[in-house]
C-alpha cells in the first residue's frame, strides 16, 4: 500500500498492478496515515462475485446494487456470458474504494491496468468533487506562476498545443497535467494541481499553481481568442468536469463548482487555433500581456 | 407534471441555465437556457401542476391576459415534453 497526497487529497492506496502504479504514484508519496481522505484497493481476482443487495438503479448495462451495510457497488454483468468483469463497491462519500476487476481479462478493449487506472482516477475525482474541488478534462500547464488549462474533446490537440508552449518558452512551463488536473478554491484563489492521473503521456508533476484561465480548443484556421458567454462557458464546463450517471450528487457538486468559478471570475475562453506558435501568441497575449518578447 | 428528477438549475448573473446530472445525462448532454417567463415555469414545475396552474400563476405574476398566458404556457410545456423533462 502506498499514501499519497494529491491535491490535498491523501489516498492509502492498493494496488492491483504494483509495479506499473507505484511508480506512477511516487512523486505523490507521503508518510502513511491511518485517517486518509479516501482509501483505494484494486484487486485482480480470478472471477468477480455478483454483488448481492438491493438494486437501486439499472442504465444500461450498469447496475447500482446497495449492500446490506449501505455500501453501494456498480457493476456490468453480461446478459451472454453472466460473467462479471468488474465491481467497484464505494462509499456514498467515496471515502472507501474497492475495485475488483476479472485478472487478465481484457474488456471493451482494455487491460486490466488500463481499468485500473481509470477507475482509481474517477473515484478520486468523485471524492475530489465532495470535498470541494474538481477534476477538469484538460492539459494543465503553467507558464511561470500562471496557471492554464486547455480543454477540449479527445483529437482536438490540447496537449499538443501545450507541447508548443513548452518548445517556445523552456522551462519557464510545467505541464501540471497533461489530462486530469485538479482545480481547487483555496481561500479566494483557485489553484490547479498536477495529478497522477494525466493520460497516457504520464506528464504530471506534483505542484500547485493559481489559475488564471480556461480555454476551450477547438481547430480553425486563424488563432483567435474570445471569452465565452455564460451558457456556453458553462455547457463546455459541464462536459468536461465530473457528472457520472451514477451519481447525480456529484453533478450537483460540478453545477456548484462552476458557480463558484463564476463567482471569482475566473476567465473562460474559446480559442480558435492552428497548431503552430501564433496560436501560443494569440494565448500569451491575452493572459500574461502584451509585451512578450521571444 | 412535472419536471423529472436530475436538472439542476443556476443562476449566473442575468443567465439562467439548466443543466442535466446524474442518470440523466445518458441521454441528455446539452444545456438549457431559461428566459425570466421559462425559468419561472420552470419553478412552478418543480411540483407536480396542471397547464391550468400555470396559467393562474403567469396572470398573477405577469400583467397578461389569459389567453396570452395559455399561449405561452403550452408552447413552453410543448418543448420540455418533446425534450424529455417531464414526467407525469
Amino acid at each position: 500500500m502506498q499514501t499519497i497526497c494529491v491535491a490535498g487529497v491523501t489516498v492509502n492506496i492498493t494496488s492491483g498492478d504494483k509495479e506499473y502504479f507505484h511508480r506512477r504514484y511516487s512523486d505523490y508519496v507521503i508518510e502513511y496515515t491511518d485517517s486518509p481522505d479516501m482509501s483505494i484497493e484494486t484487486r485482480y481476482c480470478e472471477k468477480v462475485e455478483e454483488p448481492q443487495g438491493e438494486e437501486v438503479e439499472r442504465i444500461r448495462a450498469s447496475r447500482i446494487v446497495r449492500l446490506y451495510d449501505g455500501t453501494l457497488c456498480r457493476y456490468i454483468k453480461s446478459s451472454k456470458t453472466g460473467k462479471v468483469p468488474f465491481a467497484i463497491y464505494f462509499t456514498e462519500d467515496y471515502t472507501n474504494v474497492l475495485i475488483e476487476l476479472e485478472k487478465d481479462f481484457v474488456f471493451q478493449g482494455l487491460s486490466n491496468r488500463e481499468w485500473e487506472y481509470l477507475y482509481t482516477g474517477f473515484m478520486f475525482a468523485n471524492r475530489l468533487s465532495l470535498l470541494g474541488g474538481t477534476v477538469l478534462h484538460s492539459s494543465g500547464m503553467a507558464y511561470k506562476d500562471n496557471g492554464i488549462v486547455f480543454s477540449a474533446d479527445p483529437g482536438t490537440g490540447k496537449s499538443t498545443h501545450v507541447s508548443l508552449w513548452k518548445e517556445r518558452f523552456g522551462n519557464d512551463v510545467a505541464i501540471v497535467n497533461d489530462d486530469k488536473p485538479a482545480v481547487r478554491l483555496i481561500g479566494e484563489q483557485f489553484y490547479i494541481f498536477g495529478t497522477p492521473w494525466s493520460g497516457k503521456t504520464e506528464l504530471n508533476i506534483n505542484i500547485k499553481k493559481p489559475l488564471k484561465a480556461i480555454f476551450f480548443v477547438e481547430r480553425g484556421e486563424e488563432n483567435t481568442v474570445e471569452k465565452m458567454s455564460v451558457s456556453d462557458a458553462v455547457l463546455n464546463l459541464s462536459r468536461q468536469l465530473p457528472n457520472p450517471f451514477y451519481d447525480k450528487n456529484i453533478g450537483i457538486r460540478t453545477v456548484k463548482f462552476i458557480e463558484k468559478l463564476y463567482k471569482y471570475n475566473v476567465p473562460v475562453y474559446r480559442l480558435k487555433c492552428s497548431i503552430s506558435q501564433d496560436a501560443v501568441t494569440a494565448v500569451y497575449n491575452e493572459v500574461i500581456g502584451e509585451n512578450y518578447e521571444n | 407534471m412535472r419536471i423529472k428528477d436530475g436538472f439542476i438549475k443556476s443562476n449566473l448573473g442575468e443567465e439562467c441555465v439548466v443543466v442535466p446530472v446524474g442518470a440523466q445525462t445518458v441521454d441528455f448532454r446539452g444545456l438549457i437556457t431559461l428566459n425570466e417567463t421559462g425559468e419561472f415555469i420552470w419553478e412552478i414545475l418543480s411540483e407536480d401542476k396542471s397547464l391550468d396552474d400555470i396559467v393562474t400563476a403567469l396572470t398573477a405574476e405577469y400583467d397578461i391576459d389569459a389567453q396570452t398566458a395559455r399561449k405561452d404556457a403550452q408552447d413552453f410545456v410543448k418543448i420540455l415534453e418533446e425534450k424529455g423533462f417531464l414526467e407525469d
